[in-house]
């Protein structure tokens, strides 16, 4: 062989999860290779927020092993940690943006990881021409430029999910999570959502691992869907597989 | 299976109701307050008068003449108004400082560490702050007045202190309940992505409770004009000291015009503080 | 790219009012620091520092523990009864009066500090208070800022002048400030609430102030008494000063020793209403949390 195999972005091995006395994630085993694209099918429930969690080192797992960028979150800390941490960009269900500050604030803040408390501050409160200009260009990457001003509680819902992609680009990922991007958009923004984060992982070569509901925008936009089920990867392969297995993952208990 | 009981006739609200009433009952007989201890008589009465009749005709000149070379009367009120916003201004600047940082000390949001519990150290740091807050709050400003009137004399910076010390403690207090209730969800998600926990309190939580935090200010500094207006009574140069001397000397229409001076001013600061919230959210 | 960074920062939104209003407050407590009353080489002079010495070395001890015949414990113990212990239980009495009576006129105002408790709500009800109504609400909400914006104390220098009874002025001066406050905010709960049930009891032909009282107070109560609560801890701490004036409480004796210059028993009122204070704070807190289950 000459190639060296490059090694995965992410890996679960037989990562478990249990929180409150319940297993939310029962033995998974997923490995994401670089600039690969997954999205993460299943009911609610199902962990897919625990897995990406998991994945962004925000849980540690109960047991099992995790290796994300190539490192186990949970064996590191202080610096180290925070460090792995801002190399992941997770974007979060409820975006997580600070309501009173403006777009560029809350994308500015997406560095605070990887600087010390003064710079960081600053860069928030009076951001450089230069960070300016780099925030702008990326607000104008996914389609909000105009609003680099403007208060985030005054924007759109779909455009506060846009300010919360762009501080996850501006933190320089290694590695772009989204939990449920779309869950609150109308069907045919949710399209374009989409879009934007498969041209994104594109055109950055950025490993991708998205959250969804929705089977059809999965498996139309996804070469790759693994589906969850009661913590438990149910299947894990080409859209097409997904939309025939889809069924076992909705299927109530105790039915026919 | 027991059987079902009755509900109470009266909950526990209805309960507290009736408690307040008994307690008002029974401390107005602890009192001895009787309604002719409401009824003035002879001399009250004319005083009584006298006031009522003064209040309705506020004086714009001295009610007699000056020595010469003071200044006009209405320049006198705004001098005095604005001893009293100096003595104010200075109390909350410093009750504002030292309000913020124990209140950010005293809340739970500031030690929260992944995974929520804070560590033991910092609970008996967090518990000793709050100690402390109850311990300055407890103390009325114009007995902390008395206080160093007693240790140091009659200094204008004592004054300040007295009605800072208070302050700072109740400034505290709120401010901690403020950061505690403003949502987390930002704060943690900056946690998430590498921040410390400094600069994630200071961008995803102090931001959302600034509002509040601002009009609360704004309500203080004007409970902090009154204050300055009072210690006038213990010998600060403030409005207090004038609604006193007029009052001393029989010269009811001048007093009103402090009195009302210093409504008027209080009810600006008020105004103000409202258009500052509308204008903040 | 549609416009340059450089323009959208021209045309930013800016909260004006609130940075004018930052920048104001700020300069103001600088002056105040700097070139107003605050003089500090008098209050680090020799002489204050004298007097401070003197002050904690000497007069706060009181002579009996100054000559070691007794502990401090044993001699605050001794003065915690009798005179001092009948001054905290007036000083208590006063605020939980007065709290109960600014809470009583408070509600009353609040029918028309509120915008809606005693408004129409029905056609029928419109022709009959047209007009009539707005003005008795302003005049209501013009009467609660008045009486917030008066001090206590000032309030109660005033009334001591010609009431009979000392422990009345002080009683009715926190009353007043307190039933001020208390008008407006318990006014602004009625506003806030879910005016659909009073509609409904106005439709069913209720009179306004029986649709007010029976449809929204018991929704408005666990909020009023919130408010109650919270007045009442400050109702405690001020009626401990208020006594200055001569009604015979922890602040009447805390001058008087002042003046005999017996700052030991100064020290131990203090301490005591200090103790007062947080011990209602405490009560306060746990009555709410019982009521709340």
């Amino acid at each position: 062989m000459a190639d060296q195999p490059t090694p995965p972005s992410v890996s679960l091995e037989g990562a478990r999860v249990v929180l409150g006395g319940r297993a939310v994630l029962d033995g998974v085993d997923l490995e994401v290779g670089p600039s690969e694209r997954v999205a993460l099918i299943g009911p609610s429930g199902a962990g897919k927020t625990t897995l990406l969690r998991l994945v962004a080192g925000i849980l540690p797992p109960t047991s099992g092993a995790v290796s994300v960028l190539g490192a186990d979150p949970a064996s590191l800390s202080g610096a180290a940690k925070r460090a792995h941490q801002s190399r992941v960009g997770l974007v979060h269900q409820d975006l997580a943006l600070v309501p009173g500050l403006r777009a560029i604030q809350n994308v500015a803040a997406g560095r605070l990881g990887r600087c010390g408390l003064f710079r960081g501050l600053r860069d928030v409160l009076w951001p450089s021409a230069s960070t300016t200009e780099r925030i702008h260009a990326l607000l104008d990457r996914v389609g909000v430029g105009d609003h680099l001003y403007q208060r985030v509680d005054r924007l759109s819902g779909g455009e506060q999910q846009r300010v919360a992609v762009a501080r996850a680009l501006h933190q320089e990922p290694g590695l772009l999570l989204a939990d449920e991007p779309v869950s609150s958009v109308d069907p045919g923004r949710a399209r374009a959502l989409v879009e934007l984060f498969v041209e994104l992982s594109e055109e950055r070569r950025l490993p991708l691992v998205v959250s969804l509901h929705d089977l059809d925008l999965a498996a139309g936009y996804f070469p790759r869907v693994v589906g969850l089920r009661d913590g438990r990867v149910i299947f894990d392969g080409a859209p097409e597989e997904a939309r025939e297995r889809a069924a076992e993952l909705f299927r109530t208990e105790g039915g026919p | 299976m027991s059987a079902p009981q009755a509900p109470p006739r009266l909950g526990r609200r209805g309960r507290t109701l009736l408690g307040i009433a008994a307690a008002a009952l029974l401390a107005a007989i602890l009192l001895g307050l009787g309604p002719t201890g409401l009824v003035p008589r002879g001399a009250g009465l004319e005083l009584m008068r006298e006031l009522g009749g003064a209040a309705l005709d506020p004086a714009l000149d001295y009610e007699i003449t000056p020595p010469p070379g003071a200044e006009p009367f209405l320049a006198r009120v705004a001098s005095n108004l604005w001893s009293t916003v100096l003595y104010a201004a200075a109390a909350m600047a410093l009750a504002l400082l030292l309000g913020a940082l124990l209140g950010l000390a005293a809340a739970d949001v500031t030690w929260e560490r992944h995974g929520g519990v804070a560590p033991p150290l910092a609970r008996g740091v967090q518990w000793a702050v709050r100690v402390w807050i109850a311990l300055l709050r407890s103390v009325h400003e114009l007995l902390w007045a008395i206080l160093f009137l007693a240790a140091l004399g009659l200094n204008p910076a004592a004054g300040v202190f007295a009605i800072a010390i208070p302050f700072a403690g109740t400034i505290a207090k709120v401010f901690s309940e403020l950061l505690d209730e403003a949502p987390r969800d930002a704060g943690r998600a900056l946690v998430a992505l590498g921040a410390g926990a400094g600069p994630a309190l200071l961008v995803g939580v102090v931001p959302r409770a600034l509002p509040d935090l601002a009009s609360y200010a704004f309500y203080r500094f004007e409970c902090a004009l009154r204050s300055a207006a009072v210690l006038g009574f213990f010998g600060a140069p403030t409005i207090g000291q004038s609604v006193a001397l007029s009052f001393e000397n029989a010269q009811f229409h001048e007093m009103w015009s402090y009195v009302y001076s210093l409504v008027g001013l209080v009810i600006v600061v008020e105004a103000l503080g409202a258009r500052l919230r509308r204008s903040m959210s | 790219m549609s416009a340059t960074w450089q323009e959208l920062r021209r045309a930013r939104p800016r909260a004006r009012f609130a940075r004018w209003t930052g920048a104001f407050a700020a300069l103001l407590a600088l002056y105040a620091w700097t070139l107003g009353p605050m003089d500090f080489g008098d209050l680090f002079s020799e002489r204050r520092l004298t007097n401070l010495e003197r002050f904690l070395q000497v007069e706060i001890v009181p002579p009996e523990v100054r000559r070691g015949e007794t502990t401090w414990a044993a001699w605050a113990a001794e003065r915690i009864g009798g005179r001092n212990g009948l001054a905290l239980a007036r000083t208590l009495g006063a605020a939980v009066l007065a709290a109960a009576l600014a809470a009583a006129a408070g509600a009353g105002l609040s029918l028309w500090t509120s915008r809606t408790a005693l408004a129409a709500r029905t056609p029928f009800e419109r022709a009959e208070v047209e007009g009539r109504r707005g003005l008795a609400g302003s005049a209501a909400r013009l009467l609660c800022v008045f009486m917030r914006a008066l001090p206590e104390y000032l309030v109660a220098f005033l009334l001591g002048a010609f009431l009979p009874d000392p422990a009345w002025a002080a009683v009715l001066a926190l009353s007043i400030h307190n039933a001020g406050i208390l008008g407006r905010l318990f006014g602004e709960t009625l506003e806030n609430l879910d005016q659909r049930p009073a509609r409904a009891w106005s439709a069913a032909g209720a009179p306004r102030l029986t649709a007010a009282l029976g449809a929204q107070g018991p929704a408005a109560l666990p909020r009023w008494l919130t408010f109650f609560f919270v007045r009442f801890e400050t109702c405690v701490r001020e009626s401990t000063v208020l006594g200055a004036l001569g009604f015979v409480s922890l602040g009447h004796w805390i001058v008087q020793e002042r003046a005999a210059g017996r700052y030991d028993e100064v020290l131990l009122l203090v301490a005591m209403g200090g103790a007062l204070v947080v011990a209602a704070d405490l009560a306060s807190w746990a009555i709410r949390r019982w009521i709340r289950g």
